[in-house]
């Protein structure tokens, strides 16, 4: 647990001490910001729906931007040698390394508070899908985090990762939308729907907490998570 | 053993392990739809059965079968539904003491079953789905079945799951209080479904939980008492014979809901209005309600499409008042939980709160920023809608409650004569020495507008149906079943605090303001200064070195 919240400090101090940390959160809540805007005021109704619809696909390029350097970097600056020879287990660097990204995602996703104070000053949402849909925007961006640290475990160049993290987030998500269930053959469909990260976020963001969604989320987290422990004992076997 | 095989080995082990926590994982996900747990946040627990519902499914007392038949090769967007249904029939069960046995069905390759449904009245629907790039019909089943002992009540197709718990509900009390309620609709006759103007949409609704009675005013003698609720249509008037009918269809306690115009709107060839007197507006001043010539317009309210030419454009419309939340009786189950009615070129309904032992209420009405136009009128959307001063602000009722005692309009008044074709005799069941001239339990509601529900309305603003639905309702049922499908309405509009435009830019100007740049820049200062402590500490480090 010691060495678990050594590198969570290490990461998470790393994301503030250059500027990638600061542009990465001011282009997200930017780009947030201006695209809820522009149809808020239009739609006319006190609710973050609109936020929360374009989550998933921000999160396509976002999460894998904060994951494309977790692994590569350290080879560019040649610690990843380093790291493989301290005496911590791989467990242990591979979910200290997610628990900052996830941090910091989450603390980013948590800036866009002002938002809230948006819709409660102009109306009278009703709070449960916004704490739903915060809920669920974490949780998601969890499942993009861990696959975009397994796919940056898979290649030394930033960008491979980054186009790798992204094509794997687009196809986990893709896969249980509309898009594809209208073309999947009819008893494909429950199962594609179940791994579709999208629809537990939207099942999520109506404001029901629902324990097969969670349990969706952890499933996927764990398992890339796992995968990512997998790659680092190849490397080592190497 | 060398090096290879050890390295062999290792990697069959990992990829074991890799398929082992998969299985596990697999695992899990499947148990976990077995086995679950749901919290509804939403404030009026909209994806939670309602109390309505739990109370009675706790009182019966006696199993009912309630069967799902539902294809296994549904195309992806009904599979979804087949879910959402179970969800909510696993709910009904949980609730019922093992009095609901819910089953499911496919009714597959069955030929004799399919047979069996179809005199059931669950047919076979044709369903659209995309396969290899082209759309393509299906077939499949997707109804539900409730029944108890002999007595049975169908949802033939169920699209989505929106009014399921309404119809799962009003089945399950029809199935056991067994009664074939008559909504009687006087007015003109339009079935077509493409006529804008036209009521198919609102009928086919109604049809669902009950038996619609067309009825032709310049035919009408009579209103048998049997009848649940009788809705006059005030488009066209009504000959005297048609009055009649209704006065003593509420001196014996009937339930009438009027709907009806001060003003009456030409849409073609351009948009006029012109002052409509009609008999309704008599009978509806006699009992104490007077349908006023003026029309109400609202800084609350709705958007209008209109068409210049070849282009169609969307324009805020103060001539079509939206009521929200506040505008609705809170007292009344079937308003109370409702957040929005468009009603369309409406005019106000004035009336003395108490009168002749009559008592009247308000069940909607405009917000406190809304003024009246008197004629001529100019309906223009692109007039200056900013014009007016505060002295010109007045809230006005649009939809009206009347129950209590109440005097026939005819009591002094000659009974009128039926109105015979040639050939045609009548020997009504109500005739002068049966008229009733006065009733402590009269109930009628007026709502100032007939357009509000008309097909083209009821696309552009579909809560207006729930509003309709609750008061015949409530008027036919009671409240019992109000609160489960207000629950359904979503409607939260913006509200600035302020009708100037120019104070409601500024404000949008802030909001966005706030909401895309403050912390940015807050991050940003916080970025730049923390990078300058830290150079400067190193600069001081080095000069102390």
């Amino acid at each position: 647990m010691k060495d678990v919240i050594t590198i969570l400090n290490r990461e998470l101090k790393s994301y503030f001490d250059s500027p990638i940390g600061y542009v990465f959160i001011t282009v997200f809540l930017v780009l947030s910001g201006w695209l809820f805007y522009s149809g808020f005021f239009l739609v006319n109704q006190a609710s973050l729906r609109a936020f929360f619809d374009l989550l998933p696909w921000m999160y396509l390029f976002f999460v894998p931007a904060v994951t494309m350097r977790l692994w590569s970097e350290e080879n560019k600056q040649g610690t990843m040698e380093l790291l493989m020879t301290l005496p911590v287990r791989d467990i242990d660097v591979v979910i200290g390394k997610f628990l900052a990204s996830f941090m910091f995602l989450t603390f980013t996703v948590f800036l866009t508070f002002p938002l809230i104070l948006s819709v409660t000053a102009l109306g009278r949402p009703d709070m449960g899908p916004i704490i739903g849909g915060y809920l669920g925007a974490v949780l998601m961006g969890g499942a993009y985090l861990a696959i975009g640290m397994f796919a940056s475990s898979l290649n030394e160049n930033q960008i491979i990762t980054f186009i790798l993290g992204v094509v794997i987030c687009f196809g986990m998500f893709i896969i249980g939308e509309s898009f594809v269930l209208m073309r999947a053959p009819g008893s494909w469909v429950p199962l594609l729907q179940h791994l579709g990260i999208g629809a537990h976020f939207r099942s999520i963001g109506r404001g029901v907490i629902d324990s097969r969604n969670i349990i969706y989320y952890l499933s996927v987290i764990g398992f890339f998570l796992f995968l990512n422990i997998k790659a680092l004992e190849n490397r080592k076997g190497h | 053993m060398s090096k290879s095989s050890e390295r062999i080995k290792s990697k069959t082990m990992s990829i074991t392990s890799v398929f082992l926590v998969l299985g596990i994982l697999i695992f899990i996900n499947l148990l976990s739809y077995r086995i679950f747990y749901r919290v509804d946040l939403t404030e009026r627990k909209e994806y939670t059965i309602s109390e309505t519902t739990r109370r009675l499914l706790r009182e019966l007392d006696d199993i009912i079968n309630v069967t799902a038949y539902f294809s296994s090769d549904l195309p992806a967007y009904h599979s979804t539904i087949r879910t959402q249904v179970q969800d909510i029939l696993s709910e009904f069960e949980a609730y019922s003491n093992h009095n609901l046995l819910i089953r499911y069905v496919d009714p597959g390759g069955d030929e004799e079953l399919k047979q069996r449904l179809a005199r059931m009245g669950i047919p076979e629907v044709p369903l659209g789905e995309i396969r290899r790039d082209r759309q393509v019909i299906s077939m499949g089943y997707m109804g539900i079945s409730i029944q108890y002992g002999d007595r049975g009540e169908v949802i033939p197709f169920v699209p989505n799951i929106s009014n399921l718990e309404y119809d799962l509900t009003a089945a399950i009390l029809k199935v056991r209080e067994p009664s074939d309620q008559i909504v009687a609709w006087i007015g003109e006759q339009t079935a077509d479904s493409q006529d804008p103007t036209a009521f198919s949409v609102l009928h086919d609704e109604l049809n669902k939980n009950y038996i619609v009675r067309p009825e032709e005013p310049g035919k009408l003698r009579t209103i048998p008492i049997q009848t649940s609720v009788v809705i006059v249509d005030g488009r066209t008037d009504l000959p005297d014979r048609a009055l009649y009918a209704i006065d003593q269809y509420l001196m014996n306690n009937g339930n009438v809901i009027f709907l009806t115009d001060g003003v009456n709107i030409l849409q073609f060839p351009g948009l006029s209005a012109q002052p409509v007197s009609q008999r309704i507006h008599e009978l509806l001043e006699y009992y104490g309600i007077t349908v006023s010539n003026t029309l109400v317009a609202d800084r609350r309210h709705a958007q209008a499409a209109f068409s210049s030419g070849q282009v169609r454009f969307r324009l805020p419309y103060p001539l079509w008042p939206m009521i929200v939340s506040g505008g609705f009786d809170p007292d009344t189950p079937s308003v109370s939980q409702l957040e929005s009615l468009v009603l369309p070129w409406s005019s106000p309904l004035k009336f003395e709160s108490e009168n002749l032992g009559l008592s009247i209420r308000s069940l909607a009405k405009t917000s406190d920023v809304s003024w009246l136009m008197e004629s001529p009128f100019d309906l223009n959307p692109q007039q200056n809608w900013n014009a007016i001063t505060v002295d010109d602000l007045t809230q006005s009722v649009l939809v009206a409650e009347a129950s209590g005692t109440m005097q026939s309009y005819f009591t002094d008044k000659p009974i009128p004569e039926p109105e015979l074709g040639p050939g045609e005799s009548f020997a009504g069941p109500v005739h002068d020495a049966e008229t009733v001239y006065s009733t402590d339990n009269g109930r009628f509601i007026v709502v100032a507008s007939t357009r509000f529900v008309n097909n083209q309305f009821l696309q552009m603003h579909p809560e207006n149906i729930i509003f309709f639905q609750n008061i015949i309702d409530s008027m036919a049922m009671g409240d019992a079943l109000i609160g489960i499908r207000s629950r359904r309405v979503t409607h939260r509009p913006l509200d600035f605090g302020t009708t100037d435009e120019k104070e409601i830019e500024a404000a949008k100007t802030r909001h966005r303001i706030m909401g895309i740049a403050f912390v940015p820049s807050f991050l940003i200062a916080f970025g730049l200064v923390r990078s300058y402590v830290k150079r400067r500490k190193k600069k001081l480090f080095i000069v102390s070195e």
